[in-house]
């Protein structure tokens, strides 16, 4: 299947002037056309970073390694010209904190229309009508009169709107979203998220969040992220009903509605990996190889990936 | 193409070139201000040659009208230029820190009292002032300095004042106030050193102001007369006609001398910026990952 | 132990009067010792200035907040001080919570000074090892830490001068779900060490539930409901309180979904 995005092999190291940091280490991801997925993970575990290097926004002397196709387009070798023509055309992001990434002496009408012209071509009344639309799409009340606001003039729910509606001017076919409900009070957090799921009916979406509600409202499948790897990915059901590896199941039992039972210890920083696996001072389960040699990911059962060496 | 690699060039030679170069500058100025009597054979106001004499193995760059050497009277202006400078910009920020500072802190009336006093002291041109000051009282170095300071501090005070309030609502220093440590310990020990960057770098952006103005005011003739400074110089170079007479080796030095020190207070500060904000950068990697 | 009557805060945003906000509004409850009450309400309800207003960090318009017995919105400066050993904060954002020039070692020396300990080096240790860190951290700068890590160390902070009542405003909000965990249950055991009394702010509903023996609901400035923390989710009186908690329902309805076979985990 060409549709979809493939990830293959994915590297990211970072240059921190002498010290090497990998911040994503050898992620096999696949998303069909339709699906969406939820990268679930705790901060620092990589999963922005993964989700910027699909959109190839990283600075240019960070070293990437490993394929990533969308819909048969492989972005890992295209010029950074072709590259920026696919971004917001056929992929988007919404990227994370609305608040700082609007621009604040610019409109959202205008910051709108520049996405509008850039990917639509349109220009003058045609862009106006066209950022009108799309405001009513993210369901912003009065668009006409909305446009001409600032940013700090909208709540952090609309502000919220108005990334999406940024990233959908380009009528892309794949959204990253990147932590689209961090920081929003309930009630706007649910709102938010029903809209991202009436966009997504026919688009496929990559859903970053350390939100475990929000992923288990929205998406089909979950790919649970650890200290720079995927550490186990099935459907939503299975990992929430079933889940099989340790820190899925201690972050499932961390949540207060499920006990809010800790897991004990800290994760390794990425700059400081150990050897074997990554999550085993922190595992009720680990045993002596644990330490010595790093766990692969494995298919346990159909469509449901794991690494760890309980189940190999 | 060329602009390209211009342009990839000027990222090579990253900011710490600039500011090591700045510091050697200074440095070195500072030593030759400091040891002057022994890099010099002659004491400045010596009549010591013949005078308007060419530059020789004997005078390194000729007498002047009154035959006094000078290289030496070169080398030993050093002194007032960097003092001017220096000592100006100490109290003109350290002024402006004391009143940002509680101005930012306190806020409400209190912060409104000293702003209005820092906005009337910014609309008064320092230099005429000071110029008529200098003809008026005649004052030394020491003086200037701390006129210079005093009627400049608002600069620094109001760029001050606005991190302070900043800073001043940060859950720290709400935290500080709840464990009850008192006002003046919560200024010096917690706001004071989260400003010392930016203090830093107005301190050296102000030494180059004032150590210009000090040269400006020498060469007008005011200023010290006692002690000897490049502005005086250069006047002095003027009025006794060496512009006419092309005497290159008296104009020249001292003028170069000012933009050369000035060049290396401005790399220093330009060197400083960049320093001060790489601990922001590095973190990103994982706070944002 | 507490006792609120009549609070009252209004800010103004720029010079006019008509930009202003009444933060917080005629607010009257009390704390009894020991227990912990939870303050929630969207944002902008004025929970946190409540928060502040109780500490004096921000100083009420009127209305008076009388504090084992003395009324500490009457007292001066220097008064306020004595006092505020007995009174500490925690807050949400961790980055903003230490100051990022001191090292951990010397803002809890800072701290264990203004009590008066005389063996600062030993109860340094202590504090960490209260708040489940190793010695290690003394020599840290804030930037060093996790968002877990520095909560932590601000607690060890507050409990330095030996508080008897403390304020928390979102403690959790910035941290990840484990991270989460972890802290909650260590104020939880703080709290049944020291017999500390606890205002525990916070816009999750689940984080309140666990925390909370009474709750109040704030909305603009007002509370509008304050009952035993088991009455106000079974059985919501205002409308603003059901429509919270419905709204809560919704956001967990996925989760619920898929509870049904592994509510235990197994150990």
């Amino acid at each position: 299947m060409s549709d979809g995005l493939r990830i293959r092999g994915l590297e990211v190291t970072f240059m921190n002037g002498q010290e090497k940091v990998r911040a994503v280490n050898s992620v096999d991801l696949c998303i069909h056309s339709g699906e969406k997925l939820g990268l679930i993970g705790e901060t620092g575990c990589g999963k922005t970073i993964l989700g910027m290097a699909i959109m190839r926004l990283l600075n240019p002397d960070t070293l990437i390694r490993g394929q990533i196709t969308c819909n048969g387009t492989s972005i890992t070798s295209i010029s950074e010209e072709e590259m920026r023509q696919m971004r917001g055309r056929e992929i988007a992001m919404i990227i994370q904190q609305s608040l700082t990434s609007l621009n604040p002496v610019i409109t959202v009408g205008r910051q709108i229309a520049e996405a509008v012209e850039l990917h639509q071509g349109l220009s003058g009344r045609e862009a106006r009508a066209e950022v009108i639309r799309l405001l009513s799409e993210v369901g912003i009340p009065d668009p006409e009169i909305r446009l001409d606001c600032y940013p700090h003039e909208f709540s952090g729910g609309m502000n919220e709107r108005v990334m999406i509606a940024m990233a959908l001017a380009g009528n892309p076919s794949f959204l990253i979203a990147d932590e689209p409900t961090t920081g929003l009070d309930t009630t706007v957090k649910n709102r938010i998220i029903s809209l991202l799921k009436d966009i997504s009916h026919e688009r496929s979406m990559l859903f970053i969040t350390h939100d475990l509600a929000a992923a288990a409202e929205i998406c089909d499948r979950i790919a649970v992220m650890y200290c720079g790897e995927i550490v186990e990915c099935a459907t939503t059901e299975d990992i929430f009903r079933a889940p099989l590896h340790p820190y899925t199941q201690g972050l499932l039992a961390s949540m207060p509605q499920r006990g809010l039972r800790p897991i004990r210890g800290t994760g390794p920083s990425l700059a400081a990996v150990p050897p074997g696996c990554r999550f085993c001072n922190r595992c009720r389960e680990s045993r002596d190889c644990c330490t010595t040699e790093h766990p692969e990911l494995r298919e346990k059962r159909k469509g449901h990936y794991v690494r760890c060496f309980l189940y190999d | 193409m060329a602009w390209q690699i211009l342009a990839s060039g000027w990222d090579l030679m990253d900011r710490e070139i600039f500011f090591r170069a700045g510091l050697a500058i200074i440095g070195s100025a500072m030593l030759i201000a400091i040891f002057a009597p022994f890099l010099t054979a002659y004491a400045p106001d010596e009549f010591c040659g013949m005078p308007l004499s060419e530059p020789s193995s004997d005078h390194l760059l000729g007498t002047n009208d009154l035959g006094q050497d000078i290289f030496s009277r070169l080398i030993y202006g050093t002194r007032a230029t960097l003092i001017i400078g220096f000592l100006g910009a100490l109290i003109g920020v350290a002024t402006g820190t004391l009143i940002g500072t509680v101005a930012g802190y306190y806020g409400g009336r209190t912060d409104e009292v000293i702003s209005r006093f820092m906005d009337v002291m910014m609309t008064i041109p320092a230099f005429p002032l000071l110029l008529v000051l200098s003809v008026l009282l005649s004052p030394g170095i020491y003086v200037i300095s701390l006129l210079m300071g005093l009627l400049g501090g608002s600069h620094s005070g109001r760029v001050i004042r606005s991190q302070v309030l900043s800073i001043a609502e940060t859950n720290h220093i709400l935290g500080s106030r709840a464990l009850g440590l008192s006002d003046a310990y919560i200024m010096a020990r917690h706001i004071l050193p989260n400003i010392m960057p930016l203090i830093t770098v107005k301190y050296v952006f102000s030494a180059q102001a004032f150590m210009l103005m000090g040269v400006g005011l020498g060469f007008l003739g005011i200023g010290d007369v006692s002690v000897i400074d490049w502005g005086q110089m250069i006047n002095h170079a003027y009025s006794s006609g060496a512009f006419a007479l092309g005497m290159w080796w008296w104009i020249g030095p001292p003028g170069l001398a000012v933009t050369v020190l000035s060049i290396g207070l401005a790399m220093i500060g330009f060197g400083l910026e960049e320093r001060l904000n790489p601990r922001l950068s590095h973190r990103n990697v994982e706070a944002t990952a | 132990m507490i006792e609120i009557s009549g609070l009252n805060k209004r800010f103004s945003r720029g010079r006019s009067e008509s930009s202003s906000v009444q933060a917080v509004r005629d607010v009257s409850f009390s704390i009894k010792k020991g227990e912990c009450l939870g303050v929630i309400g969207e944002s902008g309800s004025g929970k946190t200035t409540l928060g502040k207003l109780l500490l004096r960090l921000t100083e009420p318009d009127s209305g008076s907040i009388l504090f084992e017995g003395i009324d500490i919105s009457a007292l001066n400066r220097r008064e306020m001080r004595k006092i505020r050993q007995r009174m500490q904060m925690v807050f949400q954002d961790p980055t903003a919570s230490l100051n990022p020039c001191m090292t951990i070692g010397s803002a809890l020396s800072e701290a264990l000074k203004q009590r008066g300990v005389q063996d600062i080096e030993s109860e340094r240790l202590r504090l960490l090892e209260k708040v489940g860190l190793g010695s290690e951290f003394l020599r840290r700068y804030p930037y060093e830490l996790s968002g877990g890590q520095t909560q932590r160390i601000v607690l060890a902070r507050a409990l330095a001068v030996r508080p008897v009542f403390i304020v928390a405003d979102e403690p959790t909000s910035a941290l990840d779900v484990s991270v989460q965990a972890q802290i909650l249950h260590l104020m939880k055991d703080l709290q049944k060490e020291y017999g500390l009394t606890y205002l525990f702010i916070s816009h999750d509903l689940e984080v309140i539930r666990y925390m909370s023996d009474r709750v109040a609901v704030m909305s603009e400035g007002r509370i509008i409901e304050l009952r035993q923390t088991e009455e106000v989710f079974s059985d919501p009186q205002h409308p603003f309180t059901q429509r919270l908690i419905s709204e809560n329902e919704i956001s967990e309805r996925a989760l619920r979904k898929f509870s049904g076979g592994t509510r235990d985990i197994p150990e």
